[in-house]
């Protein structure tokens, strides 16, 4: 048997091949904001999941420290520390800021942390190069993003640091770049103002800001004891909110990056949409250039079940060469993307597979012209 | 016996065949009262003023458009009567029917031998049969060599005869010729015709011609013409091959 479907696209390849390839491109733009959505997903839990913390203590009433702005008493760390089944408590801080150096502007959020607690902060296996930190002042460890380079002088407030270790993929939950400096160093940046703002608030009455404040006191819990149990006493016996690692991560993606998330997923829906949209559109116009020939093809006998079977088939492999150009266009482009896109293979294969299914419906618009077809429109030139 | 031998012998009969389009005050008749008999190897010329019917009349003979009323027999099988006989249509025409067009018509995406082999494979036939039917035909039209060509690679008349071969490829009992001598030449089409007649003889096929071109109607066994809505046959005795 011939297959008419190879047999004209064979005929018209390169013209084939640039319809396939510019839905292609369009499909690789789905692809991408696929990858920004898990990209997204992936960041919001990234720095919970480095920081090897089983609970977090946060300020009561609230869903901090992300999802809301926590304060809580530095000292707090000892009460915590005493509770039963916690096996270390230790405070932290998180502080986001604008920067500029000489690779560009950028937002960082700024992790205090104790350099001698026994809690893990910084994910040891992110780090690149360098160290940790070993001093209670001004070291500090940045992303590789930042550019900084190890050894150099970064001024922020009033200080000086120097930049101990680089680590990579490191974020916050919205995508920005992490430093990490002692819990010390990042109360001064965070509490410490200009002379003017101090004499202002002084005029107003106001006094300084408590550097004893910080954002949240993380927890270890020792072996044996469930973190549930751990966070639900410790709320019963400070008057705090305490969340474990789980509902860490959850209040992250629900509460955090819901809409966002919502909105790229609407885009991804209509640009599937587009997507199909454009392609039934593509076999239709490409059914309408044969119409002679399949008119042709009706009178002489050929059943619509041929034809239908060449319209379907062009669409198939029309989806596929798109689908397999948009992989190839979106890991192309992915690097030059500002925050992180994350492809994953059962997502590409959902889309395949919803691509292709959507493609035989496609391809109906087509198989409604052939059936439409007059044989007699062969007849008489 | 005589009359099993000429039912053996008929390639198509067609009885009060009526073709109008349209109803009431609107209503236009183009075919009124069809009666002819069409023998196998017979090769016929149909011709009629523009606009007379005759590719009504040859639509109706292919089974594309359905008449109005009347009886239609192709070999011995009634395909219509007043209403269509057969499940079909389409089957019936690739089993059946060869066609061959004004232009060659052949499809541009098919090579040659892919143009005339669509047909016969269509029909479930084994690939040793048509390739050796195939290579008959073809060294018929002595056109072996064109079998990998595309249509595009060759000229108007060479096309014309793999149109030729590709009526006849599914080894149809009637071929249905529109003006197919229309894009020739005086020359090419004189041949053209001198081919369809050898066809007719040798593999004793009935071929329905229409022609504007009177030249030509010498060549024919029979003449048709439609004049007044009405079917005039005439046989032509000289033999001109």
């Amino acid at each position: 048997m011939i297959n008419l479907a190879i047999k004209d696209i064979n005929h018209s390849l390169s013209k084939f091949l640039a319809t396939a390839i510019s839905v292609g491109i369009l499909l690789g733009i789905v692809i991408i904001m696929i990858g920004v959505y898990r990209g997204m997903v992936f960041d919001a839990k990234v720095l919970v999941n480095d920081i090897k913390a089983d609970i977090w203590v946060v300020q009561q009433n609230t869903l901090g420290p992300f999802a809301q702005t926590s304060k809580v008493h530095e000292d707090l760390k000892n009460q915590i520390g005493y509770q039963e089944g916690v096996k270390h408590a230790e405070a932290i801080t998180f502080q986001t800021f604008q920067m500029e150096n000489k690779y560009g502007d950028f937002k960082v959020m700024l992790i205090g942390y104790d350099p001698f607690g026994k809690i893990q902060v910084i994910n040891k296996d992110k780090l690149v190069e360098g160290r940790t930190l070993r001093k209670q002042h001004f070291e500090i460890v940045v992303s590789q993003k930042t550019n900084y380079k190890l050894g150099e002088y970064i001024k922020l407030g009033r200080d000086k640091f120097k930049v101990v270790g680089i680590t990579t993929d490191t974020v916050s939950n919205s995508g920005d770049f992490l430093m990490f400096t002692s819990i010390q160093d990042a109360s001064v940046l965070q509490f410490t103002y200009t002379n003017e703002r101090i004499r202002s608030d002084e005029q107003r009455g106001i006094k300084g800001g408590n550097p004893h404040l910080v954002n949240a006191i993380i927890a270890q819990i020792k072996d044996g004891y469930n973190p549930k149990d751990i966070a639900r006493n410790i709320e019963h016996t400070t008057h705090k909110k305490v969340f474990t690692k789980d509902e860490q991560k959850m209040l992250l993606l629900q509460k955090v990056i819901k809409k966002s998330s919502k909105q790229i997923g609407m885009f991804t829906v209509i640009l599937i949409i587009v997507s199909i949209v454009i392609i039934a559109l593509i076999i239709y116009t490409m059914t309408l250039e044969k119409i002679k020939e399949i008119s042709i093809l009706k009178l002489i006998g050929i059943p619509n079940f041929t034809i239908s079977k060449m319209i379907i088939q062009e669409t198939m492999i029309l989806g596929i060469l798109a689908f397999g150009s948009g992989n190839i266009f979106a890991y192309l482009i992915m690097g030059g993307f500002p925050k992180r896109i994350v492809l994953l293979s059962s997502d590409a294969f959902s889309l395949f597979a919803i691509i292709l299914i959507s493609s035989v419906f496609a391809s109906l618009f087509g198989i409604y012209k052939v059936i439409k077809t007059d044989p007699a429109e062969a007849i008489g030139g | 016996m005589e009359n099993n031998k000429m039912k053996n012998n008929l390639s198509m009969k067609i009885e009060n065949l009526v073709k109008s389009f349209g109803e009431g005050d609107s209503k236009v008749s183009v075919i009124d009262g069809a009666n002819f008999t069409l023998n196998k190897g017979e090769f016929v010329g149909l011709v009629a003023p523009s606009g007379a019917g005759k590719t009504t009349l040859l639509m109706m003979l292919g089974c594309v458009l359905e008449p109005t009323a009347g009886k239609i027999t192709i070999g011995n099988e009634v395909v219509y009567d007043n209403k269509w006989l057969v499940k079909d249509d389409r089957e019936l025409r690739r089993k059946k029917i060869g066609f061959i067009f004004q232009a060659h018509y052949l499809i541009p995406f098919l090579n040659i031998e892919e143009n005339i082999t669509l047909l016969p494979y269509e029909n479930g036939e084994s690939k040793e049969i048509v390739s050796k039917r195939v290579k008959e035909i073809m060294d018929y039209l002595d056109m072996t060599d064109k079998l990998k060509n595309m249509p595009s690679e060759l000229s108007g008349g060479q096309n014309q005869r793999i149109a030729i071969a590709r009526a006849l490829a599914n080894n149809p009992d009637i071929i249905l010729a529109d003006e197919p001598t229309a894009a020739l030449d005086k020359q090419r089409a004189v041949s053209v015709v001198k081919m369809l007649k050898n066809i007719t003889r040798e593999k004793n096929v009935t071929i329905i011609m229409v022609t504007h071109d009177d030249r030509l109607l010498p060549y024919c066994d029979k003449v048709l013409s439609i004049k007044d809505k009405k079917i005039d046959i005439k046989e032509n005795k000289n033999e001109t091959i």
